[in-house]
């Protein structure tokens, strides 16, 4: 398993701290430098999470963005199953962690790249694995 | 009858509360359609997505900066993203 060839999630903070682009954090920012060699789904909960970071303009900015590379990086619009989320709150995940785990599992995606690994450390049964955005930008260079 | 016809009568039968899923959707698919982004080479689309990620970037982090809020640290921003995260979870899928 790599993400050079599979489906990923950037978590919202991804897309965040990358924007943010500091200078004592620069994997994010590098990470969506990289948007060219990746496949990124973007799940309803995180693109509702953007909106709600991101201004009008901004988020005409974003979808501009993701539209220079419609192949490698899509927008889902579909809502996470109630079903799926249950499982994942009985797993001890709170709601919106379980939002975000039931839409990877329906999107069959195995790894989410995210800063904030609380999230999800204290479960073990989740079916994808979670990367910082160091540890998939060193995934992207052993291929290059 | 056409399909902007069609549109204007099935919007106005839409709970309120969906009218801002229904813009953000019409707003990608206008950028979506507006320009011919599969017939640039990959060099151009490269290039053009770097000042585009920059662009974006300068002008989230001048908001930010506006708004005194560029200083935030890590912990701080990620507390902030976890708060949103249940909330709208909280908004679209209440139990």
């Amino acid at each position: 398993m790599s993400i050079n060839n599979e489906w990923i999630v950037l978590d919202t903070n991804i897309w965040i701290f990358g924007l943010r682009n500091l200078a004592d954090q620069p994997a994010c920012y590098q990470l969506l430098q990289s948007l060219s060699k990746l496949n990124v789904k973007t799940p309803f909960q995180i693109f509702l999470e953007l909106k709600t970071n991101l201004d009008s303009e901004e988020m005409k900015r974003f979808f501009g963005l993701i539209h220079l590379y419609p192949h490698r990086v899509e927008l889902s619009w579909e809502k996470a199953e109630l079903n799926s989320i249950n499982k994942y709150r009985k797993l001890g995940c709170k709601l919106g962690d379980a939002a975000i785990a039931a839409h990877l599992e329906t999107m069959n995606i195995n790894t989410l790249v995210s800063e904030n690994r609380d999230f999800f450390e204290e479960i073990t049964e989740l079916p994808f694995r979670v990367l910082r955005a160091e540890q998939a930008l060193q995934e992207l260079d052993k291929v290059e | 009858m056409t399909y902007q016809e069609a549109l204007k009568q099935e919007i106005t039968s839409l709970p309120p509360a969906l009218l801002p899923e229904v813009l953000d959707f019409v707003l990608f698919l206008k950028i979506k359609a507006r320009t011919p982004e599969e017939h640039l080479s990959e060099e151009l689309r490269d290039v053009l997505f770097q000042q585009e990620l920059q662009a974006l970037s300068q002008a989230y982090r001048a908001r930010l900066s506006r708004e005194g809020r560029l200083a935030q640290s890590a912990e701080e921003v990620l507390a902030a993203l976890k708060q949103t995260r249940e909330e709208i979870a909280a908004n679209e899928y209440q139990q």
